[in-house]
């Protein structure tokens, strides 16, 4: 379509055709790239983000009880309660608050997930940098293995490692710290595998063929020449992965691996503990923390698949796409 | 891993060949994974009867399962087992591994099969339709379910369908796979398939397929709806570069309307890619199945893996494990291999 209205000489306005200016805030790149409805994807997909740092952020302050608390001033709140004005999400049957644990569950997620996308980056991006550089035995080795990873069902994998980690670990930042290594592994082979793709192809450039050629050693030539050009599309898979690691995170959780139920509140726990309030008619223990996760989840994925939409040229809409042609037929 | 071959000229033969030869550092390097690190966990011997046996008594269980022996012997030793097609027993419960993934693998299979038609059935159509009509109001609905039946929790549709479809409405059942005097009866069929919708018609008993379709639907539906969004995604994606194609523009400009250019002459080659990546998806779908079957207390290969794990029996664990291995590496091989049959570009 934009090939179209180019060949047919129809007027577009000069400020599209020029360059736009870049600009340093981050994000403000990729809006300005967007339109219509990819633009409200991802403003809606930002705010439900931001609202769910807030909370994390807030959870303490907010937070009507702790998580773990099943009274308050001495005064026991009660069994499986309906949602009422005290408890706005009801009690589970433990006692305790949902909407507390809800709040709480978020600060947990947040701080896997960044750990979790921060260890898998440190690990993925140089191994991948270094396997593609250098290429040789190390590289068919490395790709083989993250290949053999990536093929295998990601949620196994995590609850081996998991297994492997965790053993008998009670204290909330050990227990946030093996659920974000057990995702970890999970994610790694795709970093590893984009970044040594991308550095395979930058290996024979032109500018790092010069960069050797004036003698930098490989360490220079990887850091300075070929890095900037091969990390670009890592923000769009750390989005797109985050995502999928607060799922990760919540089947662990479901499943009974991860954090101790005791030592932070987790979402995937909640839910596995409602399981037999459903045979109950008990709704609200499994409908919040339920929601909580699809509403973040959906929140990451638009800012992700916006993000992806805006960076893969195979996929973009162009805003000069929007020109109408005037049509010979008058058919639509 | 199709790109891997893709540059060595040949036969389709000779694709196949070094295709399958692939599998197998595939399914070494898992096996391999998986030996040590539950290795480095500790003994299975111990975690499973500590304390409640004696010291000499445990000692001997060790030199019965050969633990006693140097690491690399052991390692040796299962692989030769697993070679023969010996995976040994698990030590919980002293049931023959071979056995567990016939039984548990065909509860697996019979979930995962219902899950992917569902998927296929929902998901290609809605994909076609949200390329056709981009960027418009059906497109913007089937994404936005595409986002949500990606974010949704598998665990948390199984038990919001639960509580919709089998406590307040009794349609369905929640859990199991049949219910107890029904599985007694059709687990007596001969030949005993392990799959329970087959039995059960062997069987020829109306209420008792009947009995095992109302327990079948929920767990199927919960994970074919999810993987459905996926296939919806692939297929839309797929559509809208083939629709970008040389030949798709000549076959509009010869005047051809969009639903017929679409319908005759994109969607097939819009497929091809997605036959390959689809793959892929058998990984992600027996994942998805684990996490399902927990949930609907469906005992397949997930359930039990899950089960195992809990008491640390580290032999059944692997031997499942190693069996997944075999499964994905075997069904991403087949899809190549379909891949290459329908696609000759795959193999040039």
């Amino acid at each position: 379509m934009t090939s179209m209205s180019e060949m047919e000489g129809v007027e577009v306005p000069a400020e599209l055709l020029t360059a736009r200016r870049h600009s340093r805030i981050p994000g403000v790149d990729a809006m300005r790239a967007t339109s219509g409805f990819q633009r409200g994807m991802l403003v809606f997909g930002a705010a439900i983000v931001a609202f769910f740092v807030l909370m994390a952020i807030l959870a303490p302050f907010v937070a009507p009880y702790g998580f773990n608390d099943d009274r308050a001033d001495g005064v026991v709140f009660g069994r499986l309660k309906a949602p009422s004005a005290a408890h706005w999400f009801g009690t589970t049957h433990g006692g305790e608050d949902v909407l507390s644990q809800v709040l709480f569950g978020a600060q947990t997620a947040l701080e896997v997930i960044i750990l979790a996308v921060l260890i898998s980056i440190v690990v993925g991006v140089p191994a991948g940098l270094i396997s593609g550089y250098f290429g040789g035995w190390l590289d068919r080795i490395l790709v083989l293995i993250s290949d053999a990873l990536f093929a295998f069902p990601p949620l196994l994998l995590a609850i081996i490692i998991s297994v492997t980690v965790s053993g008998g670990q009670s204290t909330r930042t050990a227990g946030i710290l093996a659920a974000a290594i057990s995702i970890t592994v999970v994610y790694v082979p795709q970093y590893f595998r984009v970044v040594r793709n991308a550095t395979v192809a930058a290996r024979e450039e032109t500018y790092v063929e010069a960069a050797r050629a004036i003698g930098a050693p490989p360490r220079v030539v990887m850091t300075r020449y070929v890095f900037g050009n091969v990390v670009q599309t890592v923000p769009v898979i750390a989005t797109l992965n985050a995502g999928d690691a607060i799922l990760t995170l919540a089947g662990l959780g479901f499943l009974g691996y991860g954090i101790e139920p005791s030592a932070a509140s987790e979402w995937g726990r909640q839910l596995s503990d409602a399981v037999s309030d459903t045979s109950n008619e008990i709704w609200w223990t499994a409908t919040f923390p339920g929601l909580a996760i699809v509403l973040i989840v959906v929140g990451v994925t638009l800012v992700g698949e916006s993000l992806n939409d805006v960076l893969n040229p195979l996929l973009r809409t162009a805003k000069v796409e929007q020109v109408v042609l005037p049509d010979p037929d008058g058919s639509p | 891993m199709a790109t891997a071959t893709k540059s060595s000229s040949g036969s389709l033969r000779t694709y196949l060949i070094t295709r399958l030869v692939l599998v197998i550092p595939m399914v070494l390097i898992l096996i391999t994974l998986v030996f040590f690190v539950m290795r480095v966990i500790g003994d299975p011997i111990e975690a499973a009867f500590g304390g409640r046996l004696s010291p000499a008594e445990i000692a001997k269980r060790r030199h019965s399962a050969g633990l006693d022996k140097p690491l690399l012997t052991q390692y040796w030793n299962y692989l030769d087992g697993v070679l023969h097609g010996n995976f040994g027993k698990a030590i919980t419960d002293n049931q023959s591994i071979n056995h567990i993934l016939l039984v548990k693998g065909a509860a697996t299979f019979e979930l995962t099969f219902w899950a992917l038609l569902i998927a296929l059935l929902i998901g290609v159509p809605l994909g076609r339709v949200a390329a056709r009509y981009r960027d418009r109001l059906p497109d913007v609905g089937l994404r936005l379910f595409a986002v949500l039946a990606y974010a949704i929790p598998v665990f948390f549709l199984g038990l919001i369908f639960q509580l919709i479809f089998a406590v307040k409405l009794h349609w369905f059942f929640a859990s199991g796979r049949a219910s107890p005097d029904v599985e007694t009866a059709i687990n007596n069929v001969e030949p005993n398939t392990h799959i329970y919708i087959i039995n059960a018609i062997l069987y020829g008993n109306d209420s008792y397929i009947w009995d095992v379709v109302r327990h079948t639907v929920l767990p199927a539906v919960t994970l074919g709806l999810l993987t459905a969004g996926i296939f919806l995604r692939l297929v839309r994606v797929n559509l809208l570069q083939t629709l970008r194609a040389d030949y798709v523009e000549a076959a509009r400009a010869r005047g051809i309307g969009e639903g017929r250019v679409v319908r005759k002459h994109a969607f097939r080659n819009a497929l091809i890619p997605v036959v390959t990546v689809m793959g892929l998806q058998v990984a992600i779908l027996l994942a998805g199945a684990v996490l399902t079957e927990k949930t609907f207390e469906w005992q397949g290969l997930g359930y039990q893996i899950v089960y195992y794990l809990g008491r640390q029996d580290y032999i059944a664990v692997q031997g499942i494990v190693t069996a997944i291995a075999v499964i994905v590496a075997l069904t991403s091989f087949l899809i190549d291999v379909v891949a290459a049959v329908i696609d000759p570009r795959v193999r040039y």
